[in-house]
């Protein structure tokens, strides 16, 4: 063979061999996700088909300048169908995620590393949850709007360009239903509510002397403001006893000891810690207009995009605009013609937990006597690049039962969740859209059943209204109303909450009443950050609520506003909206100044710039940046050794508030805290000599990433300097990826503004991608109308003959 | 079949080996109109399959009057294809592209790699 022939077959050979091999190798599914031109990821860089057939009936989708749908039809319906398609549009993959989080099939996409996660939510149950839900709201306007809404989720994905991280990830989404839609819900329920803080409590109880326990985890904080100051409020309160002191104020009780592997193993599923929110309402009678003012803020995970789509929809007589979940077709929190309305969350006790005498074969559980098999399925978690896992989901008459060994032996818990029952907030939120005015208002309220909320909200008559959302549980052990702060022995059927059919419908009959629920229909003034609500409640509402310092600091804002001569207004609201005043620094900073003669030398200038600071966590102050690290330092030196010993990490530390007003002498300070805060001292000034940061804004830089930001960076945020912390009215929460997922003011006679903490598009390859995150950094506003000009967008097209929908 | 294997058939070969010679040692206008038209296609065809940016560079290729120039040609081949996916795309900017790692070093492998080694084909003919 001559050198010639040689070389073409060896270049025909590669050319044949390099094609083929790419084919049939993985790297030719990388190619059709990621080639130029015919890779599927990049059909995501497509424009959004500007017409869509509808047959429900025409509507136009027009978006403003960031990129908030305006939605008009004729009929709900049309209009509904055209929210779903511009919701797929702007946040598909957003909302394919959620669905699959809870139905636990993120594996078959993700892969191993979500397998404990799809695990926990299949032995949940919250398909089964969303299911009930489903048939609760069975035959109502709402379940049809919903279709409506999930038949133009569904256009979208028939017609329209994937988004990118369908690409990248190399699937597509199945088809959307109403089921998916309350999915959504569910999720938003047990972010808000799920908790096995019962089971944490009860490790604590049994490894803490019973004094150190009742000093250290209190039944009540003691700050000065409550949701509720039934003295100051005004109005008509509801759901308080008037007794002066909460009756069941006693510290917690314990059933059986739960094992603490067993409890950590349960709080990796908790949802995170402390998500909280501000929201609070000035009447007319105090502000400069005389109309009210709603503010709202809602602190809730940051991510790539926002939690929230911000929407408005005008149809059918109704006009409403504001913010929805991905995946829900209706506003949940904003205003209409009529008035407005915002949420904190409750902290309300709707999870109980039980153990039960099982059989040697665990198939069995005993009950008022007699034994009962399980009510079991099996299901498979499918997992990408994985073994798949065949589980056992069970069940009891009171809910979900977990179980797991632990050091060989079997540990398990009943769960029962207020939310696994069929609950009807989405036809109150979709009723609030629809609202009047107050009656109405109050009416859907009734239907919320979950989760627990702080709810305010003012009409532009001037009415206003302050409600808790949500079934709240009564648990009775000998006729005697307790708290659900323990295990309770579900063998025998120990404080059931009567009329509750988990993955059913309930009656709901042994639940609080609506009318002993903390209310007040027209408060003068009110303000919730999910700190306690009422100081004697008629029946136990929570186990544990937020230290109080945000709640603190809006009270004093709003009563200094009401007494004094500043005008309320939006500007005002905007302002203490935009509050960081560390009420931790404020305490804690005099002693740290009245112990400088035991601080090391190279702390002087720290301690001179706390000296002179207005405890705000500013980007430009240098005492902000330092108390950060000296508070974190504060934390360890006090808790680290004392929980240790006691086998407990630092997800049991107590919370903020009982640190900061501990008695100089207690035990945790070895009797001298001075001498702690020297040391923190000293840690603080170590940490901070070895970084290079002079300010707060240099260190509290925005770190809002998109779920898979971390394989594909660019997907996330830019960071950029921002005020606040975590207990700050202003809410950043760099470590915990938490804070403002918006900041909305809506004055009854004015122009609403709003932000968000990112954009309103999805899409890495908007503008509308990010348009929002300096504004939002900055503290800064956009307004929120409910018109635009311009023609529309997309026109969503009746088909004829099938409009009867 | 009979048509396909005509097609494909040694009478075929010789004549698009005839056809493509007489571009390679013709005039220099017609070599680049005709290898023109060969991006064109190369471009319609990637819109359809990756595979699309293999023929595309095999095109210019064997076009190309030596096996150094059909590598030049498949490279500046894949070079037009990235410019024109950017440009065509309607939502998709140069510096987006470019920061979408590592899905963006997939997407500049392929559009340079697989015409570069479609253009080898220029050796075998």
């Amino acid at each position: 063979m001559d050198y010639e022939t040689t070389r073409r077959a060896v270049l025909g050979a590669l050319v044949a061999g390099g094609t083929g091999a790419a084919a049939l190798s993985p790297a030719g599914g990388l190619f059709q996700r990621f080639a130029p031109f015919s890779g599927r990821a990049w059909d995501a860089a497509e424009r959004v088909p500007s017409t869509v057939e509808s047959p429900y009936g025409p509507a136009t989708i027009t978006y403003d300048d960031y990129h908030v749908p305006h939605v008009e039809a004729d009929t709900e319906e049309a209009a509904y169908f055209a929210v779903g398609y511009a919701q797929a549009a702007d946040r598909l993959f957003e909302m394919d995620l959620v669905r699959r989080r809870m139905r636990g099939t993120l594996a078959e996409v993700a892969g191993e590393q979500v397998v404990d996660s799809d695990v926990f939510n299949v032995r949940m149950d919250f398909l089964g949850a969303a299911e009930a839900s489903a048939e609760a709201i069975a035959g109502t306007d709402t379940e049809r709007m919903t279709e409506a809404f999930a038949d133009g989720v569904n256009a979208y994905i028939d017609e329209g360009p994937l988004p990118l991280e369908f690409g990248l990830l190399g699937y597509e989404p199945r088809e959307w239903s109403v089921v998916a839609s309350l999915l959504v819900g569910a999720q938003v329920s047990w972010g808000l509510t799920g908790s096995f803080r019962t089971l944490q409590r009860a490790v604590l109880r049994d490894r803490l002397d019973a004094d150190t326990y009742r000093r250290r985890y209190p039944a009540r904080l003691d700050h000065g403001y409550p949701i509720l100051r039934p003295d100051r409020v005004g109005g008509e309160v509801h759901g308080v006893a008037g007794r002066g002191v909460e009756a069941a104020s006693a510290d917690a009780r314990v059933g059986d000891a739960v094992d603490a592997d067993f409890a950590d193993w349960l709080g990796r599923f908790e949802p995170p810690p402390y998500l909280g929110s501000n929201s609070w309402l000035v009447a007319g009678e105090h502000t400069a207009s005389g109309q009210p003012v709603v503010a709202n803020d809602m602190h809730l995970t940051l991510m790539a995009p926002p939690v929230w789509y911000e929407q408005r929809v005008s149809a059918g007589g109704v006009d409403v605009r504001g913010v929805a979940f991905p995946g829900i077709p209706f506003v949940v929190a904003g205003e209409n013609d009529h008035g407005a309305w915002g949420f904190t969350n409750t902290g309300a006790d709707v999870v109980d937990l039980y153990t039960y005498e099982t059989d040697d074969a665990r198939e069995r559980y005993r009950y008022q006597g007699e034994w009962r098999e399980f009510d079991t399925e099996t299901r498979t978690v499918e997992v990408a690049g994985g073994e798949n896992r065949e589980i056992t989901v069970k069940k009891t008459v009171h809910g979900a039962f977990l179980d797991r060994e632990v050091d060989g032996e079997a540990r398990h818990v009943g769960v029962a969740w207020t939310g696994m029952s069929g609950t009807r907030e989405s036809q109150a939120i979709h009723e609030f859209g629809r609202s009047t005015g107050r009656e109405d208002v109050l009416e859907a309220l009734e239907l919320f059943d979950a989760p627990t909320q702080n709810f305010v909200y003012a009409d532009r008559e001037g009415r206003t209204l302050y409600w808790t959302t949500g079934k709240i549980p009564i648990r009775r052990v000998d006729g005697e109303v307790v708290r659900g702060d323990r295990v309770f022995d579900g063998s025998a059927g120990e404080a059931e909450w009567e009329g509750f059919i988990p993955f059913g419908q309930s009656s709901w009959e042994g639940f609080v009443p609506f009318e002993d629920k903390p209310g007040v229909v027209q408060p003068s003034y009110i303000g919730t950050a999910n700190q306690r609500l009422v100081d004697d409640p008629v029946y136990p509402i929570g186990q544990e609520y937020a230290s109080g310092f945000r709640g603190t600091r809006i009270y004093e804002e709003l009563d200094a506003a009401v007494e004094g001569d500043a005008a309320v207004d939006r500007e005002l609201m905007q302002e203490v909206q935009r509050d960081t005043v560390d009420v931790r620094a404020r305490t804690l900073v005099p002693a740290i100044l009245d112990a400088r003669d035991r601080m090391p030398d190279a702390a002087d200038s720290y301690l001179d710039a706390m000296a002179d600071w207005d405890y705000r966590l500013d980007r430009d102050s240098t005492a902000a940046l330092f108390f950060r690290f000296f508070y974190e330092a504060f934390r360890e030196e006090t808790w680290r050794d004392d929980y240790e010993d006691v086998g407990l990490d630092n997800t049991y530390w107590p919370q903020e508030w009982v640190l900061v007003t501990l008695p100089p002498d207690d035990e945790a300070f070895g009797g001298d805290r001075a001498g702690v805060l020297a040391r923190a001292m000293e840690r603080a000034v170590d940490r901070l000599e070895a970084e290079d940061w002079e300010v707060y804004g240099d260190y509290n830089r925005t770190v809002i990433d998109h779920p898979f930001g971390g394989q594909v960076g660019a997907l996330n945020y830019p960071r950029y300097p921002t005020d606040g912390g975590s207990f700050t009215v202003m809410n950043f929460r760099k470590e915990g990826g938490a804070g403002s997922s918006q900041r909305t003011v809506y004055p009854m006679d004015g122009e609403t503004v709003t932000v968000l903490p990112g954009g309103n598009d999805g899409s890495y390859f908007s503008e509308h991608y990010d348009d929002q995150l300096r504004l939002w950094a900055d503290g800064e506003y956009r307004p929120a109308p409910r018109s635009v000009d311009g023609d529309p967008d997309i026109t969503v097209e009746g088909k004829s003959g099938e409009a009867d929908g | 079949m009979s048509a396909e294997t005509t097609a494909g058939g040694p009478d075929s070969q010789g004549r698009f080996s005839r056809a493509t010679a007489a571009v390679r040692t013709g005039d220099r206008g017609r070599r680049w109109l005709v290898t023109a038209g060969a991006v064109a296609l190369g471009l319609v065809l990637a819109t359809g399959h990756w595979m699309g940016l293999v023929l595309g560079g095999a095109f210019v290729g064997v076009l190309q009057r030596d096996l150094k120039r059909a590598v030049l040609g498949g490279l500046l081949f894949g070079l037009v294809v990235l410019g024109a996916f950017v440009l065509v795309a309607p939502r998709l900017e140069a510096g987006e592209l470019l920061a979408l790692t590592p899905a963006a070093y997939v997407t500049l492998g392929a559009g340079l790699g697989l015409p570069l080694l479609g253009s080898l084909t220029r050796g075998v003919v």
